[in-house]
């Protein structure tokens, strides 16, 4: 399935934390049945498969297949184009990122408190996930 | 998982990156930064910036002026950005820019401003954002707060200025207690059979969620706890745990107040206290 890049996964074991997303993601005018939430790593890849979703928010730390876990194999492991994964953590990120690079991987990381921020402006859901901010009238100039 | 950072960040070895090609000012950020108790590494060009940080990528933010000698400041963000063992780092500019050009920082990939007059609220306000609220102790200093006892249960301002309707922060309310009681039930039952692993996860996943919902006591007593059982303090933990129920409750009551909410506990039915 080609990636639909209208849709967008938040991956994180607390619904609070996906709630506060979710509300995040439909306040700059994202389709709230284009907004899909996974508790874990495992249960993310099946969505991602299932439904060709493009963008990906997603935590580091989860107990069934961790952030870095998830996109090792969806970027090395099956060489899957064209997806946008934006990495968050509750813990300060210098090391998180060492290990990051020691996989390879090529993704953005930001602080978990950067979700209660606004998204609104256009710098910032625009960097994260380019894609899905183009079809988003909200935030078109 | 453990998070060794976010320890470092608690016993305030935050360690902050200053870009600043005048002394004098540079003299005057490390003074203010040291105030926290926080470690100040100084550059005073765009260039020296990132040879520091092709050695020492230790850093949890980087102060930048932008008028600098040779790179600017943008160009230096721009390179650090580019870099993915160095983008994770919060950057934030240096400024007496207006409204406008302040968006133009943001855009050209800066993380957020400081208002370049050194005042210490403005300055540490600035930094927090990009620091985890359960790690500042915002009590220390009294930046920004009016009671500093209400912030440490909960930052309302805040969040009314995140969520802007009350109909919104009651639905994020009364997500986070059901999320909340939940893990703290499976805490519960951890703490009985001594299962580390899951200990630890419930801790991390308050602790996350208390930090978007600005509940500090909560997800420092979270802290606290996981803290000790890493530390093989396990004679401590119970008392840990007690203190993580009552920050809980203690929340719940505030929020019930404040908010005119009824939060019944969805994991024991109880109501709280009035």
């Amino acid at each position: 399935m080609p990636p639909d890049y209208s849709t967008i996964l938040i991956v994180d074991n607390a619904e609070f934390i996906r709630m506060v997303v979710r509300l995040r993601l439909e306040g700059a005018g994202v389709v709230p049945n284009k907004i899909h939430e996974a508790e874990n790593g495992l249960e993310a890849y099946d969505l991602l498969v299932a439904k060709g979703i493009a963008n990906i928010l997603c935590d580091y730390e989860m107990a069934k297949m961790d952030g870095i876990e998830l996109a090792t194999r969806l970027f090395i492991a099956e060489q899957r184009r064209g997806l946008r994964f934006v990495l968050f953590s509750g813990t300060p990120l210098a090391r998180i990122t060492a290990a990051l690079a020691e996989t390879g991987l090529d993704i953005p990381i930001i602080p978990k408190t950067r979700l209660r921020e606004s998204w609104t402006q256009p710098n910032t859901i625009s960097a994260w996930f380019p894609e899905l901010a183009a079809t988003l009238p909200s935030l078109q100039k | 998982m453990d998070s060794p950072v976010a320890d470092d960040v608690a016993q305030k070895t935050v360690r902050i990156m200053v870009v600043e090609d005048v002394d004098f000012n540079l003299a005057i950020l490390t003074t203010i930064l040291a105030e926290r108790g926080w470690q100040a590494v100084t550059a005073t060009s765009g260039e020296a910036a990132l040879d520091i940080l092709a050695k020492d990528t230790d850093f949890h933010i980087i102060l930048m002026d932008i008028g600098l000698p040779g790179i600017d400041g943008i160009e230096a963000t721009r390179r650090i950005k580019e870099n993915p063992a160095w983008r994770a780092i919060p950057v934030i500019a240096l400024t007496a820019e207006t409204a406008a050009g302040r968006e133009h920082l943001l855009a050209a990939g800066l993380d957020g401003y400081a208002e370049k007059n050194f005042d210490p609220g403005q300055l540490f306000a600035a930094i927090d954002k990009h620091l985890l609220p359960v790690c500042v102790n915002r009590l220390e200093t009294g930046a920004a707060m009016t009671n500093p006892e209400e912030h440490l249960e909960l930052d309302v301002e805040t969040l009314l200025a995140t969520y802007t309707d009350k109909a919104t922060l009651c639905r994020i309310a009364k997500a986070f207690f059901t999320d909340t009681d939940k893990q703290l039930a499976l805490l519960g039952k951890a703490m009985t059979a001594g299962d580390q692993a899951v200990i630890l996860a419930c801790c991390h996943s308050i602790r996350g969620s208390s930090a978007i919902f600005t509940a500090q006591k909560l997800g420092t007593a979270a802290q606290e706890l996981a803290t000790l059982l890493r530390e093989g303090k396990k004679n401590e933990a119970e008392a840990a745990w007690q203190r993580v129920l009552a920050a809980q409750e203690s929340l719940r009551n505030h929020v019930t107040t404040r908010l005119d909410l009824s939060l019944q506990n969805q994991e024991t039915g109880r109501h709280p206290r009035f």
